[in-house]
């Protein structure tokens, strides 16, 4: 069941009815009850898999807060069991075709064995991995209830893709009482409108015209076209991760359950540490807070000092290196989080000799330019992302040696507009529920236009051109 | 103040929902303007045409030119049926001057060739043509052969919704096609916006395409009478070397004539250039077991089935070896004008004309 569908929009009106008319103290079993319901639509697997790692984790929570025997070695258990199980899904396709030559010979039927990657466990697994940290730390108390443990792990509107929650705050709000009011609702609603606008009219639109050969055989095309269809692909990818996480936020606000921010105008910053802190932010923070200030702290006291080449490289490198890992198990995944790593080292060696000073308060010109550099940077570094790492050097020397080209037919770029100007209208008041200061005519009108367009977009089938040559 | 919806998670109060209740009024607003201008012929004249979503290169373009039709002339007296060769190869305005001239009537003719139309989708259309739009007389054009490449089209014109939702299997997608001009519209939009090369090549064949739905071509294929080049035309080579009568082309056709208890039907066989046999694998043998074989069943049927064999294009008659152009539809309308006329007195057909 996709998020974006009308069966997953029935599915949640369902359970609201259900969950408005039910008792407080069994709202939480219908939503595990719903969110298992859910993730069985994917594959009746996955719910087995989430559950024995619900499970698991549960049962360590409460070895592991200070004081407690072993808890060091319960930790490291706790984590490697974690990462085993998303290394396993993650690396299948590396020793699945070993697996099959080593087993076939037996007789055993493991021809065209494939195991899927388990919609959602590259997220929940790091939810779960930041809460046995937390409780090891004394950020978080140990959950002592397992509906709540489970609802946090499985909670359907966050399972699929996000947000990464920290169980320290989340379970505590699964334990208390939810109020939905008009502010709750008015919020929700205008995210959920906000989201559906970005991932089906704009997403939707520039992603299925971005040209499919763009990453796979960029000698086609000419500079121009890899430099605006690129452009068009960020735009697309971003307001499709926007767009969904934003829709699944206002889904949960109708539950009176508060999701994180995800995205904060992230094409607005003017470096890429910045932009690390607006893009993907939940999954930004886990790794600051469980890879980088921990690597941070462990340099810095084993070598004192602000111009040691390890602290300055390792945190930021290895980071971006797990970052690249988590995106996905290819080289170009690694090379990527590799240059990002460089890069941030590279923003960072200024304040060496001088004091930091806040974009903001820099001059219009230079945040403008700071912008434009960040967006010619994320260009290149989305090409690695996307693109192998033969196919990505192909790309740069042909975007960089620039033979030009003719200008595409791009007007698939309207769609481009109303996505930078609600980012604009959010940016300005640095608040993304910035529409709700508007008067209730205007609020209304746009949101008139905004249902019609995703009915319209949503609905619009248009088949593959069948081109006839005449007989 | 409390509303009704208070409980102890939902705790609404009042007043609630006004943006919500304005921005529902104000969308009725909207989309019933944009379906009045929709509607607006001082609009369509101004628009391009608008779409199914079928990504058929002239199926949208023949429905759109067709209900324009009607409402201009009040009605459709003959359609004209087929493939791109009746496309391309059937004049409707020759055919209504030519029967004027005979009869002192007007008849109003339109032409619905789609691209790679087979049999089996042309008894698809002709049900959906004699349910909707009434015509008196339909004529289907047949070009053996077709079968084989008609697949692609057919997938493209038998999975849209408009065309199921004539056939009876319903859609939500169906009924806005069938009911919202302004949908049909932003479908329009929507391949502007995403298939720009689409919608340049769709703009390009409306210029081409009469409003009686005839799609003219001024081409003239050089050297004719020349034999195929097995290198050059190959793939015409391949598609027809290993032709085979079709089952399915005959039941359709079974099909098709099983309609005459409704609307009149006649059946040409579309002409083709002499050396286009060379394509099949047993040259002239093929296409005549092909021809023969679909005219014993027309014939059985008690419908009219006239033979191209007899009329004579001239070579700059030819976009093609299997289309007319301009010059040769002229040629062949008329001839088919004169085959209804003979039909007509010998009591086959129905007068399809009106006194004007």
């Amino acid at each position: 069941m996709t998020i974006v569908s009308p069966a997953f929009f029935g599915f949640c009106a369902l359970v609201l009815m259900l969950y408005y008319a039910f008792p407080t103290r069994l709202q939480n079993y219908l939503l595990l009850a719903a969110s298992y319901a859910f993730y069985l639509t994917f594959s009746w697997k996955f719910p087995l898999l989430l559950l024995a790692m619900t499970g698991v984790n549960y049962a360590l929570g409460p070895k592991l807060p200070k004081g407690r025997l072993h808890r060091r070695r319960w930790l490291v258990l706790g984590i490697v069991f974690d990462l085993a199980v998303l290394g396993f899904f993650k690396f299948a396709h590396f020793f699945v075709p070993s697996l099959i030559r080593l087993l076939s010979p037996l007789g055993l039927p493991v021809e065209g064995l494939k195991i899927l990657l388990p919609v959602g466990l590259s997220f929940y697994s790091l939810q779960a991995i930041a809460y046995l940290v937390d409780v090891s730390r004394g950020q978080a108390a140990p959950s002592r209830n397992i509906v709540d443990f489970a609802l946090a792990m499985a909670y359907f509107p966050k399972l699929v893709a996000g947000p990464i929650e920290r169980f320290r705050s989340f379970i505590p709000a699964l334990a208390a009482p939810r109020v939905v009011d008009n502010a709750v609702l008015t919020r929700s609603l205008t995210l959920l409108t906000v989201g559906l606008v970005r991932k089906v009219v704009v997403a939707d639109t520039l992603l299925t015209a971005v040209p499919s050969k763009l990453f796979t055989n960029p000698g086609k095309f000419s500079s121009l076209e890899l430099l605006i269809w690129s452009a068009a692909f960020i735009v697309g990818l971003y307001n499709d991760f926007a767009g969904y996480t934003e829709i699944v936020r206002g889904v949960s606000g109708f539950f009176g359950i508060e999701l994180s921010r995800n995205f904060a105008f992230p094409l607005f910053s003017r470096n890429f540490t910045e932009f690390w802190n607006r893009w993907h932010i939940t999954l930004s923070h886990w790794l600051r807070d469980y890879i980088y200030f921990p690597l941070s702290r462990a340099l810095v006291r084993r070598n004192p000092g602000r111009f040691n080449l390890a602290n300055l490289t390792l945190p930021p490198i290895l980071t971006m290196l797990a970052s690249g890992l988590w995106h996905g198990t290819g080289w170009n995944f690694m090379i990527w989080g590799f240059l990002m790593g460089l890069v941030m080292v590279a923003e960072q060696i200024p304040s060496l000799w001088r004091p930091v000073v806040s974009p903001d308060r820099r001059p219009a010109w230079r945040r403008y330019l700071a912008t434009a550099a960040l967006l010619v940077g994320g260009l290149l570094a989305v090409v690695i992302f996307k693109a192998s790492a033969p196919t990505a050097l192909v790309f740069w020397k042909r975007l960089l040696t620039w033979p030009g080209g003719a200008f595409p037919d791009s007007r698939v770029f309207l769609v481009m507009i109303p996505a930078f100007w609600i980012d604009w209208v959010q940016y300005r008041r640095k608040d993304e529920f910035a529409f709700l200061s508007w008067p209730p005519l205007a609020r209304a009108a746009l949101l008139a236009v905004a249902a019609l367009s995703v009915f319209l977009f949503g609905r619009a089938q248009v088949s593959e051109p069948f081109i006839y040559q005449g007989f | 103040m409390k509303t009704p919806f208070h409980k102890p998670t939902l705790q609404l109060s009042r007043p609630l929902g006004r943006v919500l209740i304005l921005a529902a009024l104000l969308l009725m607003v909207m989309a019933g303007l944009a379906e009045v201008l929709a509607r607006l012929d001082a609009v369509q004249a101004r628009l391009p045409a608008p779409s199914l979503g079928s990504g058929h290169q002239n199926l949208d373009l023949k429905v759109a030119r067709l209900e324009r039709f009607i409402k201009k002339e009040g009605g459709v007296d003959c359609i004209l049926l087929g493939s791109s060769t009746v496309n391309y190869g059937l004049d409707p305005e020759a055919i209504r001057r030519a029967y004027r001239n005979r009869t002192g009537k007007e008849i109003r003719c339109f032409n619905f060739g789609l691209a790679g139309l087979n049999t089996p989708m042309a008894s698809a259309m002709t049900r959906i043509l004699v349910d909707r739009f009434h015509p008196k007389l339909v004529i289907l054009g047949i070009f053996p052969g077709e079968e084989s490449f008609g697949r692609a089209a057919g997938q493209h014109i038998m999975s849209n919704p408009w065309v199921n939702q004539q056939l009876d299997r319903r859609s939500f997608n169906g009924w806005l096609l069938e009911h919202s001009m302004a949908y049909r519209y932003f479908l329009r939009f929507c391949i502007w916006l995403k298939q720009p090369d689409f919608s340049r090549s769709t703009r390009r064949l409306e210029h081409q395409t009469a409003p009686d739905g005839f799609t003219r071509t001024t081409k003239a294929m050089a050297n004719i009478d020349d034999p195929p080049d097995p290198v050059r035309e190959r793939e015409l080579f391949i598609r027809y070397g290993h032709f085979q009568i079709a089952p399915s082309h005959l039941a359709a056709i079974d099909e098709l004539l099983g309609f005459k208890s409704r609307v009149d039907l006649a059946v040409v066989e579309m002409p083709i250039h002499p050396t286009t046999m060379a394509f099949f694998g047993r040259g002239r043998a093929d296409y005549d077991q092909a021809i023969a074989e679909t005219r014993k069943r027309v014939l059985q049927h008690g419908v009219s089935f006239w033979s191209a064999a007899e009329i004579k294009i001239p070579k700059e008659g030819w976009w093609n070896r299997n289309h007319l152009n301009v010059t040769g539809a002229q040629i062949f309308s008329v001839w088919l004008e004169d085959r209804m006329a003979e039909a007509v007195s010998r009591g086959l057909l129905q007068e399809p004309g009106l006194v004007p």
